[in-house]
């Protein structure tokens, strides 16, 4: 595969497009014969009013490379994402493993560096950006990258991208196309990715978003936390929560059932369901290395996107990852692509424990100090503005009665008025 | 009902045989059910009939209100109510008639995962049809599914149904589609499942199961509705093996008995 | 000639009509015959000129009907009973806070030597009055929120909006009442609504939403009441658990009905009656007007009270009723008449008995009860004159039978059904008026008669309601 020009590799940019936002990925590829996106994991790392900050300062340097980023939910509404523009200050500074679970925004087309296909070094890889899900964006990978005879989706873990109006399907043309990670597959085994997809959406995914965002624990100590830390301030007090909403809402529908609420009887259904399907994968996996042999396809990008989310991230409730880690299949299948197409994550994963503590307290401090002067400023602002309204309410009154009392004053004004007018005009 | 109540209640429901007055209800067959519930229901028949076990259907208008879950169709068997396809194996296994024994455990997850490939697509696609194209539902869908109740209610009725299911295929992201898409999806749904029976009879070979009963149902259903259009059989007719699988089962659970 | 303040008559109490105005209440005003008056009093005298002060958005046209008979009052006595009893009118209307009379001389060019002018110094209520209630029942919390415009188009119209917010269910509706000008009696309602309420006996759930118009009116001594009503219900179970056929009974439907009511009401109070009857007749026509729900349903209440000795009454009381189906449709659970708890025959619990279905009672088609009860004021009478004569005790006895009946048998076999099988209970308690709208009952009950299915309540047994048995 890297002995062909391009070489797209373990590209998990799902959701890239966005119906506003044509996928910028490929239009401005197709012109380099050399440029690898690779280790990309800036899903959904813009959003519609913030430009994406990652990739123009990397520009500017070399060596710079996203690796380990961490940068879950990294994109909402009107938030620039602020991890990476500090970040990329720092040479050493690697945006890698991005597990960029749950960056599911709303209206955030995700452009990812559109920027970067200016670059030869750019890689776009081992993108895990599971759950990507945005409202608006269809999760459309590249439509354009199709034509393309050299570009491979490999170790694509696009899962759960489904949004809103996206049909969650990884590239329904790349179904028909011989060019993706699926091209070695028969015709009936992929079928039974497909099979296996539509298993992910129908009994994993109501569960997936049960424990992120409804059951109340995992959602206020994780998920919001994450939303609000990385947005900047007055979103972050009512985004979280409608976004929430939204997810509810999508639920209910998904379950038919109106009045839906968290509770242990629910928790239970769809745990039951979510379990049934890990095992049911478990049961396909057996011991091979991916779902069909040794080498990926889009359903091995699927499944891993859609277990990784709750393999790694450290959540109060976590009953669905204890069941996960007692199927030694998929743990390790996931681990395995983690290894593969994230290798730097792997080695760096101790040292990364050390030095994400600073660089963390610096993320944030950075917001927190930004929020506190804000507060300061508008508590002030509050305190000046009433302390003026009450005094101004007063003399308004009296202006008013005088106004009334002696009209003479009004016209004089009047008068004053148009010549004013008169000035004005000349 | 705390769960272990229900299992208390499934145990307890273990121990009785099937009786011989288990009812299936669903909508009125002539004049109100729609294509996804005559589907679900015929499938849900299918499987009893692959299992042997004898089955009244009765025709209830409120059929979908009585549905503990809300959905079509449901079984009434001893003192247990129990709704959908999935729930209803489940149901009848406990009672030790199963048709999945055989399989191995790949073979299993395969055959659950080609039951929510049916369910997600191709249910959703027949509801996107009936609810979602503008034609079919100012034609079959709201004047069937409000046949029963009289005006003004049957407007009301049928307007919230259309909304509800719109407001559905939005959050899972088939609002944005097209007709021409939802064909093309039930095109792909049905390749794959071609695929996957190839030359055999049955999906596993030469035993039915609960994936055979739910495919017979749809397809069956589908190509023996009338439609605004008939391009939703004319996708599924071009897969030659899926409409002898269909005649098939319906020669072999259907027509013996009925005459 | 001084003038003559009506003031000292008793103010009545502020009562909005859909209460009633009870007897209780009004007593014959004790006009003092002051030693002046009686000279006065066969001197004729002219009213002149009514004037109304402090009139608003009231229309004129309204109160002339009100005040008329002022004019034809032919001495002095008579202009201030007939001043009174336009004032009774005028604050019956619901729309004055308060009402003075006030009776001068005439003045001016064409005042008559014995010209009087009555002049009605109003007062009228706010252009809307709120009200906030919260209410506990039954494991559930509800907040009521009422909005109320009275007089809002200037002829005593009312609209009134409800609306309760419950831990459970939300429900709310709207009113709008319109009197016949000068025959307050004569008046039209119409009504939008969406009520949901949960029936734990039945484990049933029902949401309705309706509209309906009523026009009531007096004819010889009853009050008549013709109204149709258009519902659509949505029936669902309350649990999962719940029995196979109640969930047959779930779903929409539309009802559509007519109905007629008639009341003769002589009793003093309606809560705790010294004496005077009650006789109620409903019937309920469905399915001729539309809907899918079509039967006729008769229902009758009588009620007979005697002063005894000691300041005792008694009491005795029959409720009766019969749906009949029209057409092929059995009836709704929603229609059937229910039974039993503290309001109608003690000693069993609420609505528990006759036809049930695996726990879940789905009432019957016909229903009869009987009620005696002798009621005393508290043993040795404390807080008399006050707060103890709020309080009484009763014995009570009370029988009646819930069923379904077969039509085709005729009727010899109806009663025969009725008659078997009969619920019956007896026993003691407490009674606690709460002001002339509702009463609390605490009593010690033992049932007799009782069914297997049936749901008793054996020993102390307490009760809240607006119409017992």
């Amino acid at each position: 595969m890297h002995r062909r020009t391009s070489v797209l590799r373990g590209c998990t940019a799902a959701h890239l497009s966005s119906e506003d936002a044509p996928p910028h990925i490929c239009p401005q590829r197709m012109h380099r014969r050399t440029s690898v996106l690779r280790g990309c994991t800036a899903a959904h790392l813009s959003s519609e009013d913030a430009p994406p900050h990652i990739c123009t300062q990397r520009m500017h340097r070399r060596t710079s490379v996203l690796r380990g980023c961490t940068a879950a939910h990294l994109s909402s509404e009107d938030a620039p994402p602020h991890i990476c523009p500090q970040r990329m200050h720092r040479r050493t500074s690697v945006l890698r493993g991005c597990t960029a679970a749950h960056l599911s925004s709303e209206d955030a087309p995700p452009h990812i560096c559109p920027q970067r296909m200016h670059r030869r070094t750019s890689v776009l890889r081992g993108c895990t950006a599971a759950h990507l899900s945005s409202e608006d964006a269809p999760p459309h990978i590249c439509p354009q990258r199709m034509h393309r005879r050299t570009s491979v989706l490999r170790g694509c873990t696009a899962a759960h991208l489904s949004s809103e109006d996206a049909p969650p399907h990884i590239c329904p043309q790349m179904i028909h196309s011989k060019y993706n990670a699926d091209y070695d597959l028969s015709a009936k085994e992929g079928a039974d990715s497909l099979a296996f997809i539509s298993l992910l959406e129908e009994k994993l995914m109501p569960a997936l978003i049960y424990t992120f965002w409804v059951e109340p624990k995992n959602y206020v100590d994780v998920t919001r936390r994450w939303y609000a830390e990385h947005m900047p301030f007055p979103f972050n007090f009512f985004l979280p929560g409608r976004m929430q909403r939204t997810q509810l809402e999508k639920l209910r529908l998904l379950r038919g059932d109106e009045s839906l609420e968290a509770g242990e009887e629910l928790e239970k259904e769809l745990f039951r369901d979510a379990t049934e399907c890990m095992n049911l994968l478990s049961q396909r996996l057996g011991s091979q290395k991916f779902f069909f042999g040794d080498s990926p396809s889009s359903l091995d990008a699927y499944v891993f996107g859609h277990l990784a989310p709750i393999l790694k991230s450290k959540l109060p409730n976590g009953k669905l990852q204890q069941h996960l880690k007692s199927l030694d299949n998929l743990t390790n299948f996931c681990t395995n692509i983690l290894l593969l197409y994230f290798p730097r994550d792997g080695r760096e994963s101790s040292s990364q424990k050390t030095s994400s503590q600073p660089e963390g307290g610096d993320f944030d401090h950075v917001p927190n100090k930004r929020r506190k002067q804000f507060m300061s400023v508008l508590v002030a602002l509050g305190a000046m503005l009433s302390y003026a309204l009450l005094t101004g309410m007063v003399s308004i009154q009296h202006a008013h009665q005088e106004a009334l009392e002696e009209p003479p004053d009004l016209q004089t004004l009047r008068a004053q008025d148009h010549e004013e007018d008169e000035e004005e005009d000349g | 009902m705390s769960l272990a109540a229900d299992a208390f209640v499934s145990q307890i429901s273990a121990a009785e045989p099937w009786p011989e007055n288990a009812t299936l209800y669903q909508p009125l067959k002539e004049d109100q059910i729609l294509l996804s519930d005559c589907a679900s229901s015929l499938a849900v028949q299918a499987y009893l009939r692959m299992c042997g076990l004898p089955v009244q259907v009765v025709c209830r208008a409120n059929a979908e209100y009585m549905s503990p879950s809300g959905k079509i169709p449901f079984i009434h068997v001893g003192n247990q109510v129990v709704s959908e396809l999935g729930p209803i194996v489940q149901f009848t296994k406990a009672k030790g008639h199963s048709l999945s024994d055989g399989l191995d455990d790949v073979q299993r997850a395969e055959m659950k995962a080609y039951m929510e490939l049916v369910n997600n697509m191709l249910l959703t696609a027949e509801l996107y049809i009936q609810w979602c194209d503008d034609a079919t539902a100012t034609e079959i869908s709201r004047p069937r599914y409000s046949n029963p109740y009289s005006w003004p209610l049957s407007n009301i009725l049928a307007y919230q149904k259309q909304w509800e299911v719109r407001r559905k295929m939005n959050a899972i992201g088939w609002g944005g589609k097209n007709l021409e898409q939802v064909y093309e999806d039930v095109s792909q749904c049905c390749q794959a499942l071609s695929q996957r029976l190839g030359t055999q009879p049955y999906f596993f070979n030469k035993q039915p199961t609960e994936l055979d009963a739910l495919v017979f149902g749809h397809l069956f259903t589908i190509l023996t509705t009338r439609l605004t259009s008939a391009e939703l059989a004319e996708r599924i007719k071009s897969n030659s093996n899926l409409l002898s699988f269909c005649r098939r089962i319906e020669q072999t659970y259907f027509e013996d008995k009925s005459s | 000639m001084g003038t003559v303040h009506a003031r000292s008559l008793d103010p009545l109490p502020m009562q909005g009509p859909e209460l009633g105005v009870h007897a209780d209440d009004i007593e014959a005003p004790d006009i003092e015959q002051h030693p002046n008056q009686e000279i006065l009093e066969n001197k004729d005298v002219v009213v002149q000129k009514v004037h109304i002060d402090g009139l608003g958005r009231t229309k004129e046209d309204l109160l002339t009907y009100e005040i008329a008979e002022v004019f034809r009052a032919k001495n002095l006595i008579d202009v201030m009973r007939r001043s009174h009893e336009a004032r009774q009118k005028l604050l019956r209307l619901g729309i004055f806070r308060k009402v003075e009379v006030v009776i001068d001389t005439s003045r001016g060019e064409d005042a008559l030597p014995n010209g009087l002018d009555v002049t009605f110094e109003v007062i009228e209520l706010r252009r809307m009055t709120g009200s906030y209630n919260t209410m506990v029942g039954n494991n559930e919390g509800s907040m009521v929120l009422g909005v109320k415009l009275p007089n809002v188009l200037g002829r005593a119209e009312k609209m009134t909006f409800q609306f309760s917010y419950g831990t459970k269910e939300t429900s709310y509706g709207l009113s709008f009442f319109k009197p016949q000008p000068g025959h307050f009696e004569r008046n039209i309602t119409l009504n939008a609504y969406n009520v949901t309420g949960q029936f734990p006996w039945s484990s049933l759930r029902e949401t309705d939403r309706g509209i309906s118009g009523e026009f009531s009116f007096p004819l010889w001594k009853t009050s008549q009441t013709l109204k149709w009503e258009g519902v659509w219900r949505e029936l669902g179970c309350l649990a999962r658990t719940a029995s196979f056929a109640v969930r047959e009974e779930s779903g929409h439907s539309l009802k559509s009905s007519l109905s007629h009511a008639m009341v003769i009401d002589t009793r003093n109070s309606s809560i705790i009656p010294k004496k005077g009857g009650l006789l109620k007749i409903h019937q309920e026509l469905a399915g001729y007007t539309g809907g899918d729900a079509s039967f006729l349903k008769e229902d009758f209440e009588i009620q007979l009270n005697k002063t005894l000795f000691w300041d005792s009454v008694l009491s005795a009381s029959m409720w009766g009723g019969l749906l009949l189906p029209i057409g092929e449709k059995p009836t709704s659970i929603a229609d059937r008449f229910y039974l039993g708890g503290p309001t109608s025959i003690r000693g069993f619990s609420m609505y528990s008995m006759g036809p049930q279905s695996e726990g879940d009672y789905l009432g019957g088609e016909a229903y009869w009860a009987g009620g005696l009860h002798l009621y005393t004021p508290l043993p040795f009478r404390p807080g008399k004159g006050g707060f103890g004569d709020l309080f009484r005790t009763h014995f009570f006895l009370n029988a009646g039978n819930l069923c379904n009946l077969n039509y085709g048998e005729g009727p010899r076999a109806h009663l025969k059904k009725l008659a078997e099988c009969i619920r019956w209970s007896y026993g003691l308690g407490i009674v606690l008026r709460l002001g002339n709208i509702a009463r609390l009952e605490l009593n010690y009950c033992i049932p007799m008669g009782v069914q297997s299915g049936d749901r008793i309540c054996d020993g102390f047994q307490f009760g809240a309601g607006i119409r017992f048995l």
